[in-house]
């Protein structure tokens, strides 16, 4: 066989490349949906902090969702079919929830007029 | 005889039907399917790639929609991800974003307890995507969502 075209060396090669193109291609179908659920949960951040601040702030030193932002998540789960939590400090992430999408992102709040940054969770859950 | 049998012999280990021809008649039968499967990744990955770009292409639309073309603005101040209700409503009607090459689009503006808002409906076109941005309309300072679709 040494010195043919249709040797096994060339046989295996085609192989081990056209299982690298279905990889491929499996690849980028799966990280163009996660995309928008990115885009959706930055979105609900900044309504949140922009609309929600306060409510925000006492829900997660409470530990209870307010019904404003409840009411918010009710509203998109209706319309998008996505499940969204919050999560910070007191304020767990919603019962039956299994996380798919997390996001960690920063808020402020007054302490004795000191700016205090607290880590929010924020996602969709699966 | 003997000399017209071995001849023979040799002459048919060098036939059609040798060893070395049916192996690469075999080898050879394999590397065509290989190759029809490796044309096939490519397009499928050709798709793929063609589909995402569109995908993308959306997004920044809708990212150009929700944070300048319809964003709320006080005395040079744009609000992102707040919508004025008005610039929405007062839509041409010959909207038209070919510059990203989205052929049609449709704007739907969803608010719990009050009517849609909805602007230019796509056709039962095979390829639509839908994105969802999540707004505040200026008028009520409730939230809303801001369905983008395009083809």
């Amino acid at each position: 066989m040494n010195g043919q075209i249709f040797t096994i060396e060339a046989l295996i090669a085609m192989l081990l490349l056209a299982s690298s193109f279905i990889l491929i291609s499996a690849l980028k179908q799966e990280t163009s949906s996660v995309i928008y659920d990115y885009v959706l949960v930055s979105d609900m951040f900044e309504v949140v902090e922009k609309q929600y601040h306060f409510q925000l702030v006492d829900s997660c030193k409470n530990g209870v969702l307010s019904s404003e932002i409840t009411d918010l998540l009710d509203f998109i789960a209706n319309q998008t079919g996505q499940r969204m939590f919050i999560g910070c400090d007191k304020l767990d992430i919603l019962r039956g929830c299994e996380p798919y999408l997390k996001i960690v992102r920063m808020t402020t709040y007054s302490v004795s007029n000191e700016t205090v940054w607290r880590r929010v969770n924020i996602g969709i859950c699966r | 005889m003997v000399n017209d049998i071995s001849r023979n012999r040799a002459h048919g280990a060098q036939g059609f039907f040798s060893f070395d021809a049916v192996l690469a008649v075999i080898i050879l039968i394999s590397m065509v399917s290989l190759a029809s499967l490796m044309i096939r990744s490519i397009e499928d990955a050709t798709n793929t790639l063609a589909i995402k770009e569109k995908q993308m292409r959306l997004l920044v639309l809708s990212d150009i929609l929700v944070r300048r073309e319809f964003a709320a603005s006080n005395n040079g101040n744009v609000y992102s991800n707040i919508l004025d209700l008005d610039s929405i409503q007062s839509i041409p009607s010959g909207l038209n974003f070919s510059e990203y090459l989205i052929s049609d689009m449709s704007l739907d503006l969803v608010r719990p307890n009050r009517p849609q808002v909805s602007h230019k409906s796509i056709g039962s076109s095979a390829e639509v995507y839908c994105i969802w941005r999540i707004v505040v309309v200026n008028e009520d300072s409730n939230p809303a969502i801001l369905r983008v679709c395009g083809s």
